[in-house]
């Protein structure tokens, strides 16, 4: 149960991001009611929402994965808890919270939306900054680099483009300030902590 | 015995060896990934060479300069060096975008040495008794407190209590990963061979302070401007008026700091962010708390370094360490042929003064190292955001595969930076999830031991008077702070009105 209950969890989760948290039946009725008949929920209100509704599903999940860990374990002895009761009582907690998060925003909401006082916020495009992808994109590929490639080269590509990406435009003076930044600091840091610190970081080719 | 102790810390080496051992402390606190933990550690094999004395000097600089360094990046990029000064950016980093940077950092260099210096102190004429008075604790009184810590989570909460409360329960929850206290029992690793051992502090630390500031960096580029940098200070940055005003806030949190640190497993990273909240309750203005007024620095500085001299007492008369600095010192001590306990004082008594002193002169030369520098580190602001942040994540990268010496948590770190972003996104406050993170392993190891002592009955945990009284402050500030958040939601719902 604990394990199907996570699998859908991070479903819901890598799918929403996909499409807009449809993950779970309850985000998706919220997706609903933020668009529906042309009345747009303020921002505060939908993210409420939606991270009430995650928070649900996590809460939910906490506790199952405590109810899991029963099976599993040897029963506690002299008065103990075992260690199924803390992922249990957290997940109660977290389902409570997250219930009293969306009812608080809810309610309040759908009383507007009857007695018909809500104001509609002008519908805004989910924007999502090029930069910012861009940046998480450079951070898993620096990590997968790390250790077939060497502390050293993986980190003066990262650096370089981790740069020139939050900054947007190059021009040749800022290539040469971004290039020997990128070349001095990994090798200095290499420097300093493998021979003076005497600690492991990954060599790859160079090593 | 108290002067030849002294006085074998005044020794040009000695005080040379304190003196670089403070330096690089202040160096491993300030930059984000690396810690005080890593200074003390990395440091260990150098100081068995020495002699006992200086050995010991050094690794107490590394601990002093660590713990006060982290106050520089808090305060400057927003990252926290260390757990311990994750309290010291809420002020300090929008003092920083005022353009009040060199006051926010003298004001924290400053309390940073007062506090080091009240608890030193302490320890030096107090040791035994608060020692006799910590052993008083047993698993009934620790959980209280720990319940104590984890209620001023309310008040730590900007905005939504509900949205902070919730954050601290997801730190609360990710410290579950891995092998249960007490008996083990493998949790949430799915067989996964890197999630039995859980995750670090460091990782969840740097991954939910440092990466989101890279992907904010990344989402404003076009936004990012010169700031105006505040060079005119006169001594610390704070007139005298300033400073005594301050007083009553320093010694609570000096005492927060120093109680918080005599205690094993909640130490400097848990004392200042209890400091600033208790701070904030007892503020006449609590709105102004967050917005960049020194209250916070003071409340969150002298809090983390009297939680240093808190954490020696234990270390020194009991030979308890508090955590990873302390047990670290504790191998650094032993291997060094002192063996902390109740007959140190007695068949080591030079040495204790020796360790006393060291501990005073490091502290002044935390002040005159950090002081003398403030100029050249608020030209880190001058360095643009790209590069900086860059770098940092680098160092972070370094930091946090050191602390394992495995990939998994640079990994692991970045995932939390992403869920970070999205909470702070999502206006789910941070502090939280990182109190309920470091605060998760002490209050259940303690709620299961203290079920076991009492046959599964619960009411020795609300009988014993120590555990009864904090329970007790707890539940009150717990639904004072529910009221009062109730209250002000409802005056500015009436206020809009």
């Amino acid at each position: 149960m604990g394990l199907f209950l996570s699998i859908s969890w991070f479903q819901g989760i890598s799918l929403g991001m996909k499409r807009g948290f449809q993950g779970t039946v309850v985000v998706s009725c919220i997706q609903g009611m933020c668009i529906n008949e042309g009345v747009f929920m303020n921002k505060e209100t939908r993210n409420s929402l939606i991270s009430g509704a995650i928070f649900l599903a996590f809460g939910v999940y906490l506790y199952f994965s405590g109810i899991g860990f029963e099976g599993r374990m040897r029963p506690p002895m002299n008065g103990d808890v075992g260690p199924a009761f803390m992922p249990k009582l957290i997940g109660i907690f977290i389902m409570l919270l997250s219930l009293g998060l969306l009812l608080s925003n809810l309610i309040p909401y759908l009383m507007k939306r009857k007695a018909g006082t809500y104001v509609s916020e002008p519908r805004q495009k989910a924007t999502f900054s090029v930069k910012v992808i861009l940046t998480v994109v450079l951070m898993f590929l620096y990590m997968l680099l790390l250790s077939p490639v060497g502390f050293i080269l993986s980190s003066i590509a990262y650096l370089f483009a981790q740069m020139a990406v939050i900054e947007g435009t190059l021009t040749k003076k800022k290539c040469l300030v971004f290039g020997s930044i990128s070349v001095v600091s990994p090798v200095l840091i290499y420097l300093v902590f493998v021979h003076v610190f005497s600690l492991m970081l990954p060599a790859g080719i160079l090593g | 015995m108290l002067l030849t102790g002294l006085l074998s810390v005044l020794s040009p080496v000695v005080l040379l060896t304190i003196l670089g051992g403070v330096v690089l402390g202040i160096i491993f606190g300030s930059i984000p990934g690396l810690s005080a933990t890593m200074a003390v550690a990395l440091c260990l094999p150098i100081s068995f060479g020495m002699p006992t004395v200086q050995g010991v000097a050094l690794l107490l600089g590394l601990y002093i300069g660590g713990i006060s360094g982290g106050l520089i990046s808090a305060i400057l990029i927003k990252i926290p060096g260390t757990p311990s000064s994750v309290a010291t950016l809420f002020d300090g980093a929008p003092m920083a975008e005022r353009g009040l940077a060199g006051k926010a950092l003298g004001t924290g260099i400053l309390f940073s040495f007062l506090g080091t210096v009240f608890s030193v102190v302490l320890l030096m004429f107090l040791s035994p008794p608060i020692a006799k008075f910590a052993l008083k604790f047993s698993p009934y009184e620790y959980f209280a407190v720990t319940v104590f810590s984890l209620t001023l989570i309310a008040s730590l909460s900007e905005g939504s209590m509900l949205k902070g409360l919730l954050s601290g329960c997801v730190g609360i929850a990710i410290a579950m990963v891995g092998a249960a206290p007490l008996d083990s029992f493998q949790r949430f690793s799915y067989g996964h061979f890197n999630l039995t051992l859980g995750f670090q502090l460091l990782s969840v630390l740097i991954g939910f302070y440092a990466i989101p500031e890279i992907l904010i960096a990344a989402r404003d580029a076009a936004a990012i401007e010169e700031k105006p940098i505040d060079f005119q200070m006169k001594g610390f940055g704070l007139s005298v008026k300033e400073f005594v005003g301050q007083i009553p806030n320093a010694l609570r949190s000096a005492l927060i700091g120093l109680g918080i640190g005599l205690l094993p497993g909640i130490g400097g990273g848990t004392s200042n962010l209890i400091a600033y909240a208790s701070a904030k309750k007892a503020s006449k203005t609590p709105e102004k708390f967050g917005t960049g007024i020194i209250d916070g620095i003071v409340a969150s500085e002298t809090s983390n370094n009297a939680s240093i001299g808190g954490a020696l007492i234990p270390l020194l008369t009991l030979g308890i360490p508090g955590d990873t600095v302390t047990a670290m010192l504790l191998g650094g001590l032993m291997m060094q042929g002192v063996i902390p306990g109740p007959m140190l004082f007695k068949n080591n008594g030079p040495l204790v003064y020796s360790i006393f002193g060291a501990l005073f002169v490091a502290s002044v030369m935390m002040l005159l190292v950090e002081f003398g520098g403030i100029r050249m580190f608020v030209r880190l602001l001058k360095i643009p955001k790209n590069i900086l942040l860059s770098v940092v994540l680098c160092l972070c990268v370094v930091g946090a595969i050191a602390s394992n010496n495995r990939l998994f948590d640079a990994y692991a770190m970045i995932a939390f930076g992403l869920l970070g972003y999205w909470l702070t996104k999502m206006k789910f406050p941070l502090p939280p999830l990182i109190l309920g993170f470091i605060l998760s392993p002490t209050l259940e190891t303690n709620l299961r031991r203290g079920m076991q002592l009492s046959g599964g009955d619960f009411i020795p945990f609300l009988t014993r008077p120590i555990s009864m009284v904090f329970l007790g402050i707890a539940m009150i500030s717990f639904f004072g702070s529910i009221i009062h958040d109730v209250r002000r939601t409802t005056m500015n719902k009436k206020a809009q009105a």
